[in-house]
């Protein structure tokens, strides 16, 4: 005899759960968090190190570096002055999950910290799924890709509060069209915040360092 | 690819289920998945079988029932689908909305026998 038994689980709530529980952690603590997500290639690294060489100063920054295979990203983090960043190495894995963010942060004082990002793994699919406790996810792009990414990665760009179009100093060496890239993303997510950037000549960063600052004041009062 | 991690948990959380109710056959495992969840329903499918040749679960099909997106608009209020992903409100263009479902990834039911 065949009996249909109900379950209604999601599927990663074991996931879910430990995300809350970081999330609880940085509230209490203050700590903004930013899941920052890209394909590979993308600038997320150089976007992290120009931000340490301009905030290093007046914003206490951890970093916790997703990557496939090495610690690259870390030791090039560390060398442009991030005092707290811990590596993580999925081992092949094409997402950060909320447990690998966890073991990181075991080892962060989150006390010492003001800003958190967490450089996910570069894929623009698997790390849609897990929610690792961040306030915000912030999708970067870049010139060099087509202006359609958000057509092809949906589900990303819906979840994430910011999207950072870098590389524009290369404007014109491609078929790449901002105007294409927003109209695309704004249909997707008419909340999107918008920057246009070049990690390579610093164009325009000094309006991302204006909004992370904003963002922390806002974490302080309890606002965001 | 992460379907193969999503489809451990599946299988984990099936055995977890056959355990606690004493249960050793199951035949089909029911989901729920909207397009927003990020997973893609045949690879999924795929990788649920590939992982389930042998054992306790080898007789179990994987049957997903697709939630179609839905959203409704901050502005005017209108509650609509989502085609192409496209979360602009049909009836007054704006594109302030909130997703009501198609992000699901849930685990409804077994079938044991």
């Amino acid at each position: 005899m065949n009996t249909r038994i109900s379950i209604e689980k999601k599927v990663l709530s074991e996931n879910d759960r430990l995300a809350a529980g970081i999330r609880e952690k940085l509230r209490k603590n203050r700590v903004v968090a930013i899941n920052l997500v890209s394909s590979p290639g993308s600038g997320k690294t150089s976007l992290l190190e120009k931000t340490l060489g301009a905030l290093n100063d007046k914003l206490r920054m951890g970093i916790i570096a997703g990557d496939v295979q090495t610690e690259n990203d870390a030791v090039r983090l560390r060398a442009a002055g991030g005092r707290m960043v811990r590596p993580i190495i999925t081992g092949g894995a094409c997402h950060l999950d909320a447990r690998m963010v966890e073991k990181a942060l075991n080892e962060l004082d989150l006390r010492d910290i003001d800003i958190l990002f967490i450089e996910n793994v570069g894929n623009l699919v698997c790390p849609s799924s897990y929610d690792l406790g961040e306030d915000l996810k912030v999708v970067l792009i870049s010139t060099t890709e087509g202006d359609d990414k958000p057509l092809k990665y949906p589900a990303m760009f819906r979840k994430s509060t910011a999207m950072i179009v870098n590389k524009i100093d290369l404007l014109g060496l491609s078929d790449f069209d901002i105007a294409r890239a927003e109209t695309h993303a704004r249909g997707i997510n008419g909340m999107l915040k918008m920057f246009a950037v070049s990690c390579r000549t610093s164009a325009n960063l000094s309006i991302w360092y204006d909004w992370l600052t904003e963002l922390v004041t806002r974490k302080k009062a309890a606002a965001l | 690819m992460h379907e193969m991690s999503i489809a451990a948990e599946i299988i984990d959380a099936v055995q977890q289920k056959m355990d606690e109710q004493h249960l050793t056959k199951v035949t089909a495992v029911g989901l729920r998945l909207g397009r927003l969840s990020g997973i893609n329903a045949e690879a999924l499918a795929f990788c649920f079988e590939a992982a389930t040749q042998d054992g306790a679960l080898a007789a179990a099909k994987l049957s997903i029932e697709e939630v179609p997106m839905r959203a409704d608009c901050r502005t005017c209020s209108a509650n609509f689908e989502v085609e192409d992903f496209i979360f602009v409100c049909p009836r007054c263009g704006s594109n302030d909305t909130n997703v009501l479902q198609g992000d699901e990834l849930h685990l409804a039911y077994i079938v044991a026998e």
